[in-house]
């Protein structure tokens, strides 16, 4: 039997140090979210979203309205009580310097949306109604709310699924954003 | 009073040998479909993609909006003749490999493929030597 230093088979420490190793990867493994998705759209230009904006009342191509900008889109709806949470995250974003935010309305009618805006106030700059669900899910949406943030060019450059906490905010939105802005 | 331990132990097996014969009530959607082919494309499918909301369902068993949106896309889409390749190329297009019950197998999924067979190639290797060395003796 092959020995090593200080009398050490390696029949004892070959197989301890593979345990090791695949003890290391599963306990990584377990501090990861499984259900958190990544989006399949890193990294891939805002898919041609052709949708009501609820103001005017009338289709327009989205992405037209966000070129040049870092754009942030929040897909949301007056029906989600979760969404609502946010609204403090949401108005902090709608200050920041060069970002302009956005909104996705998830299969709701526009009076509920103006009911929403009366209620808690309004960030967006403009706001788009899918009431069939159909925009959200060339997006790869499988939750309410979600957050994209789309770069100057139209590539999406992150997605946040889930209520967005001031921690999450600090910790990884801004950073990106940061990030974005430097590389105009 | 053998007999009536006996019984009461068939009993016992019987109750729980039926509550574990549950018939689950899959919402198998009333979709309407030009042929059989068609039609078991449509079951076929749906089983082979995950509803990335309920994650441990199919889209064919899974009760909520998202994958009832899915199977009526994928119903549309088989009565226009696409293959399941497109069909689920749209899918993951949308929500990555994850809807796949079976990952594809590239440079990333390669270990979880490999993965197993190396471990037990290993296994073996180490198993066999201690039991010739054993043998030996």
């Amino acid at each position: 039997m092959m020995r090593l230093k200080q009398g050490l088979s390696i029949r004892y420490v070959l197989p301890l140090c593979l345990l090791g190793l695949l003890g290391f990867i599963l306990s990584s493994g377990l501090q990861q979210d499984p259900s958190d998705l990544p989006s399949a759209l890193l990294n891939k230009p805002l898919p041609n979203l052709y949708i009501e904006n609820v103001l005017t009342g009338k289709p327009e191509l989205i992405n037209h309205r966000m070129k040049g900008k870092i754009a942030l889109l929040n897909v949301w709806a007056p029906w989600c009580q979760v969404c609502q949470k946010e609204q403090p995250i949401l108005e902090q974003l709608a200050k920041l310097e060069g970002i302009a935010l956005f909104s996705l309305v998830y299969k709701d009618t526009p009076e509920q949306v103006f009911n929403s805006f009366n209620k808690h106030g309004n960030p967006y700059q403009q706001t788009w109604l899918d009431p069939t669900g159909e925009a959200s899910l060339d997006l790869g949406i499988y939750g309410t709310p979600e957050l994209y943030i789309i770069d100057q060019q139209g590539y999406i450059r992150y997605r946040h699924a889930g209520l967005i906490t001031q921690e999450i905010l600090t910790n990884k939105i801004l950073p990106i954003i940061k990030q974005l802005s430097g590389t105009k | 009073m053998e007999r009536n331990d006996q019984m009461i132990k068939i009993l016992f097996l019987l109750f729980f040998l039926i509550l574990g014969m549950h018939t689950p009530a899959d919402p198998i959607p009333t979709y309407r479909f030009d042929n059989v082919k068609q039609e078991q494309q449509f079951i076929k499918l749906t089983d082979e993609l995950r509803c990335v909301v309920c994650q441990n369902q199919t889209i064919a068993s899974s009760n909520t909006p998202l994958a009832s949106d899915l199977r009526q896309i994928i119903y549309q889409k088989i009565l226009l003749g696409e293959q399941n390749d497109a069909i689920k190329a749209f899918v993951v297009d949308r929500y990555g490999d994850f809807v796949l019950y079976q990952p594809p197998f590239n440079h990333v999924t390669l270990l979880l493929w490999l993965g197993p067979i190396f471990l037990l190639c290993i296994s073996i290797f180490f198993a066999s030597k201690t039991i010739l060395l054993k043998g030996k003796r």
